[in-house]
């Protein structure tokens, strides 16, 4: 059986079903290929054809989209003729779609599940789209998610249906619509609610409509919205490109593209179009931020959604029953998006005042999100049981500790959650830098004993880095892998070491911005620099946002403890910096209105403090290349990435990638902290990462991990 | 250099409100520019055939002002057929282009006379008219274009210079212009527009308005909307030193929209003579440059230097500078490069005060500029602009 089949009925309809032979879902690659212009041939040569009904032959399935696999094995810098021959493959593989809306005959489809990417370009070419009003039909163009654009006609035909705005904002978002959302914006024609009534309905059409064509066919049409020129599009056209420039700092090409695609197909004819469409897609094929994209958010991570850093050997888990002791924002973030996801939730603090706040949390982000309505909110609310009382903990799979980062606070509290809790179930502490092997130590059963840190806000944020303790065991492991995924998050796993992963990478760059500060460089420079650099935030808005207090509380118990030790204790660059906006110049964050910047009332920072310059550079700033700026922010993470894996505190590039990105902000267009040295090559990358050292220290030391790996000519897979 | 060029003449007409109800809003572009023709022509009984070219400037090439309208009017006027006609766009430099391109025909010897100047209907086919290469969205994104009025801010912002600094140069312009008005200064120069039945149009300069320093600090700034909507992050990509943008121009202290044409008749010595001409000055040097796009306004600087090298000259052998007003900034920045006085600057005023009509204000203010040094009886004159996409354009001329 081949890839489409073609059945005819009575009424001389012929149903295309797309049935790709030894896979779940059909896929938009060579055997499609093959197959689409096989099966044009034939409804062309039929000279009783009344009508095309498009549909998938594998049940709750549509179309996949296209073979990212293939795109992966490209070069990125191809010889010329390797160039002409992908262009003219890219309009031949458009080429079925166009002759199949063009058969004179009305193309109905029928979208019976998913619709993505290459799915729905199939869809797009037909005349009329029908979908199963299901929530599991989810309907759109979302290849801009990594780092791509819809290259089967997908910018020309969706531009030419709802108009140059509506395609731009849906295709550059990668926007998924449900299938209610899809035909209240036009994607979709009509609902139904079986595959059946989606046929019957299909096949009526066709008869009813002998005469259908696409609407840019038919004489008179003008693009919705106004054609690039006029005035209705002005705004797009001239303000749009710079917004894309200014979200994505230059850095993503796919936005760029997409913009660029959508205004100039609009700006030719239809056949046209299709070939400047094919240009800029062929442009993304061979962008190597493309690549790292795909890499990162496809390949890995497909990798660990399916599990590579969970013990295989370990059935699947399911915590029903989700005790949480800290009602704070973080504990109770987390109650909040455990109770969403069907958890029963108990929620201890020290008062019940206490916990009843912590759940108050969750009532009002309720009240804020307007995708739960009043009866979810309700059922949601009614699974999270607030209490002082630690007997109320008996019974839960696993417990979330939350309280405050004080190792004897965390060891009282884990001895007596332990001793209600049943012997099997999991103890993980929500630190994000204390070592979870000593925090293990207050435990009666430390294999059970685990770190799982949140970010916050815990019901936002993506990502979970789960800490194994040396006594952990595989067990827990995998309850808190599997906790992590039914929260929909993203789970990474580390070995315990001091700071784990993200702290200790995050860290180097807030670092090398203080340092840059004192030694006297233009704050500007260095908030733009990480601006530019990808990073949401400056690491002096970082600082401000985390309180300057608790860094100077913390340099100033490490002082006191050397001192008490005997020792003799060096301030740093760094933590001077620090001591001068505390006690000096009395700036301590963005809390208090008064940081390295300054804040309205509202919170909102206006602009970096004008004293910073009286203060770390009186004789005006200090020149350094804004190269090295933008470079000092971030070759240090990396490095500092590398020695953790060198240090085999971490070993899949996957989670290290991914956990840079989701959980501490690295720039996502640079696929993660190792991906970035493949994009830079290796050996590039520890020559400037040598140069950076000679010139600002020992945290720009090229580990030896790194050097090996030039020397090999490996990369980080 | 083998030939030297003459300005034998430079005429112009008054400077119209560039909006609907200004006073040149209902003259076509092109009888601006015949109006300068059949004047230049009778004013010194012109014998036409010996004019070989003109060359206009325009900022919008488009509709009733598009393809070739030096050709077109040439064609319409009074002049004879011979005289061959071309339009040229360098943004706001392509007047005073338009004077160097024709100055450099006559140098090399290929031609030897002609004409030179521009038109601008801004109330007829505003700014955008005709569309910009510079507007496509792939284009937009890889040249980190933004508004020229808030490359002016940017500019100040980097300088230093601050709201007042800006209106008090704006206040000086409006006083200059007023003060040069009244004693006739501008008198040689500008030739009324008349109608088909040789009714006057407009006479004078329309927007020279009385001001002050209080009514200037009211105005609110103009280019705030585009620093809010993108251009002020987009500009981050060349400046990431500058944090904020401090938005300072406004309608009071950038040059005015109006209507206006300029025209310069050029030659050689013997094409002087033999039509009886007496040579007023003579090109000494000239000279374009790029400079960096962000800002786009900063040209005006380097090009001066690289006229005043061509010349073996420096700040010091120019007598009286008249640099385009596009903005306050501009000036205020070139001043302080150039080390030019207050006193040598724009002494009559400049677009600020009476507005900048994009093509035609290069070959205007050449004009201005050489009345000036005859009314003073000085010898040289550098006259400089800054234009669109970062160009910088300058000419010297010495009395003869």
């Amino acid at each position: 059986m081949s890839y489409i089949r073609l059945e005819k009925d009575a009424d001389g309809i012929v149903e295309l079903i797309f049935d790709q032979q030894g896979k779940s879902v059909n896929v938009m690659g060579d055997e499609y290929a093959e197959a689409m212009p096989k099966a044009l041939d034939e409804l062309e040569a039929m000279d009783d054809l009344r009508g095309v009904y498009v549909r998938s032959g594998k049940p709750g399935q549509f179309f996949a989209g296209g073979d990212i696999t293939a795109m992966m094995e490209m070069d990125l810098d191809p010889p010329q003729e390797e160039r002409e021959r992908m262009f003219n493959e890219l309009l031949v593989a458009k080429e079925p779609l166009a002759r199949l809306e063009r058969l004179g005959v009305p193309v109905a489809v029928g979208i019976n599940g998913p619709a993505l990417g290459g799915g729905y370009e199939i869809a797009l070419a037909c005349h009329h789209r029908i979908a199963l009003d299901s929530t599991k039909v989810k309907i759109g163009l979302p290849e801009a998610m990594l780092g791509l654009m819809p290259g089967a006609g997908g910018v020309v035909r969706l531009v030419r249906m709802l108009g140059m705005q509506e395609a731009l904002t849906l295709i550059s978002q990668g926007k998924q619509l449900v299938a209610p959302k899809a035909l209240e914006k036009g994607l979709v024609h009509e609902l139904v609610d079986s595959e059946e009534e989606m046929a019957a309905k299909a096949k009526a059409w066709i008869l009813a409509n002998p005469e259908a064509k696409q609407p840019w066919e038919e004489p008179g049409y003008t693009i919705p919205g106004g054609s690039p020129g006029d005035d209705a599009t002005q705004g797009l056209t001239y303000f749009g490109p710079v917004n894309v420039m200014n979200q994505t700092r230059g850095n993503m090409t796919a936005p760029q593209v997409i913009i660029a695609a959508v205004i100039d197909t609009a700006r030719v004819d239809y056949d046209t179009a299709h070939k400047v469409e094919a240009r800029y897609f062929q442009r993304l094929l061979l962008d190597q931020v493309s690549r790292n994209m795909m890499t990162t958010f496809f390949v890995q991570m497909n990798q660990l959604d399916a599990g590579a850093s969970r013990p295989g050997d370990v059935d699947k888990t399911d915590v029903k029953k989700l005790g949480i002791l800290g009602a704070g924002v973080m504990g109770a973030g987390i109650a909040f998006a455990a109770a969403k996801v069907g958890i029963e939730v108990v929620l201890k603090d020290l008062s019940q005042e206490n916990a009843e706040r912590g759940k108050t949390y969750a009532t009002t982000a309720c009240e804020k999100s307007r995708r739960i309505d009043e009866a979810q909110a309700k059922d949601i609310l009614s699974r999270i049981h607030p209490t002082a009382d630690v007997n109320d903990l008996a019974g839960c799979d696993l417990v979330i500790e939350a309280v405050f980062e004080n190792r004897d606070v965390k060891a009282k509290v884990t001895r007596e959650t332990e001793a209600v809790l049943g012997e099997s179930a999991i103890f993980a502490s929500n630190t994000s830098a204390l070592p979870i092997t000593g925090l293990a130590e207050a435990s009666e059963r430390p294999q059970n004993f685990i770190g799982m840190h949140f970010f916050s806000p815990a019901e936002r944020m993506p990502l979970v880095e789960i800490i194994t303790g040396e006594q952990t065991s595989e067990e827990a492991l995998a309850w808190a892998f599997d906790l992590s995924q039914k929260l929909g998050k993203k789970p990474i796993v580390v070995r315990d070491a001091p700071g784990f992963f993200t702290t200790r990478v995050i860290g180097q760059t807030i670092t090398q911005g203080q340092r840059m500060l004192a030694e006297g460089v233009n704050p500007a420079l260095i908030e733009n620099g990480a601006a530019f650099n990808g990073s949401p935030m400056g690491p002096l808005e970082t600082l401000d946002s985390i309180s300057l207090e608790t860094a100077y509380h913390a340099t100033q118990q490490r002082k006191a403890d050397a001192e008490a030790a005997g020792e003799t204790w060096e301030p740093t660059p760094e933590s001077e910096v620090i001591r001068i906006m505390v006690e000096e110049a009395q700036r301590v964050g963005q809390a208090k209105g008064a940081g390295f910047y300054d804040y309205d009332e509202n919170g909102k920072k206006v602009k970096t403090w004008a004293g910073l310059r009286d203060l770390f550079a009186p004789k005006g700033y200090v020149d350094i290349p804004y190269q090295d700026v933008k470079d000092r922010l971030l070759f240090p993470q990396v490095l500092e990435a590398i020695r953790i894996m060198e240090e085999g505190v971490l070993t899949s590039v996957a989670d290290g990638n991914i956990g840079s990105i989701m959980g501490i902000g690295f720039p996502p267009h640079t696929g993660g902290v190792y991906q970035c040295v493949n994009a830079y090559g290796v050996q590039a990358f520890a020559d400037r990462a040598s140069v950076l050292a000679e010139k600002y220290g020992e945290a720009f030391e090229p580990p030896k991990l790194l050097l090996d790996m030039a020397a090999e000519g490996r990369t980080f897979t | 250099m083998s030939n030297d060029a003459f300005i034998y003449d430079a005429i112009r007409t008054p400077r119209g409100k560039g909006k609907p109800g200004g006073g040149l809003y209902e003259v076509k572009p092109i009888d601006l520019v015949t109006n300068l023709l059949e004047e230049m022509k009778s004013r010194h009984d012109l014998d036409t055939t010996r004019v070989e070219d003109v060359v206009l400037a325009t900022g919008e090439p488009v509709n009733e002002q598009g393809q070739n309208i030096a050709k077109t009017a040439l064609v319409y006027s009074s002049w004879d057929d011979v005289t061959v006609g071309a339009q040229l766009h360098r943004y706001c430099a392509g007047g005073l282009d338009a004077v160097n391109t024709i100055a450099m025909k006559i140098m090399s010897g290929m031609e030897s006379m002609g004409a030179a100047g521009g038109v601008e209907s801004m109330s007829r086919l505003g700014i955008g008219a005709s569309g910009a290469a510079a507007g496509d969205a792939w284009v937009a994104m890889k040249s980190y274009g933004i508004s020229q009025g808030l490359g002016a801010d940017l500019m100040a912002t980097l300088d230093g210079f601050t709201r007042e600094d800006v209106d008090r140069y704006a206040c000086q312009s409006q006083q200059r212009a007023a003060h040069a008005r009244d004693n006739g200064y501008f008198d040689n120069s500008i030739v009324p527009v008349k109608d088909l039945n040789g009714v006057t149009v407009l006479d004078h300069d329309e927007l020279i308005r009385p001001t002050d320093m209080a009514g200037l600090a009211k105005l609110k700034p103009s280019f705030t909307m585009f620093n809010d909507f993108g251009h002020g992050d987009f500009l981050k990509f060349k400046y990431p030193q500058v944090e904020k943008v401090h938005c300072i121009h406004t309608p009071g202290n950038s040059s005015g929209v109006v209507d206006g044409a300029s025209l310069v008749l050029l030659g050689n010595k013997q094409a002087g003579e033999d039509q009886g001409l007496k040579p007023r000055a003579r090109i000494v040097s000239c000279a374009v440059t790029g400079s960096e796009p962000t800002i786009m306004l900063a040209g005006p600087a380097p090009a001066s230097q690289k006229a005043l090298d061509l010349a073996k000259m420096t700040t010091a052998d120019i007598d009286l500078f008249e640099l385009n007003e596009a903005f306050a900034s501009v000036v205020l920045r070139y001043q302080r490069l150039m080390d030019v006085p207050d006193d040598k600057i724009n002494v009559n005023g400049g677009a600020i005060a009476m507005g900048h009509p994009i093509g035609a204000t290069g070959a205007m203010i050449l004009g201005t500029v050489l009345d000036e040094l005859e009314r003073r009886d000085l010898n040289t004159g550098l006259v400089t602009l800054c234009a669109g996409g970062g160009i910088g354009i300058a000419t010297i001329i010495e009395r003869v």
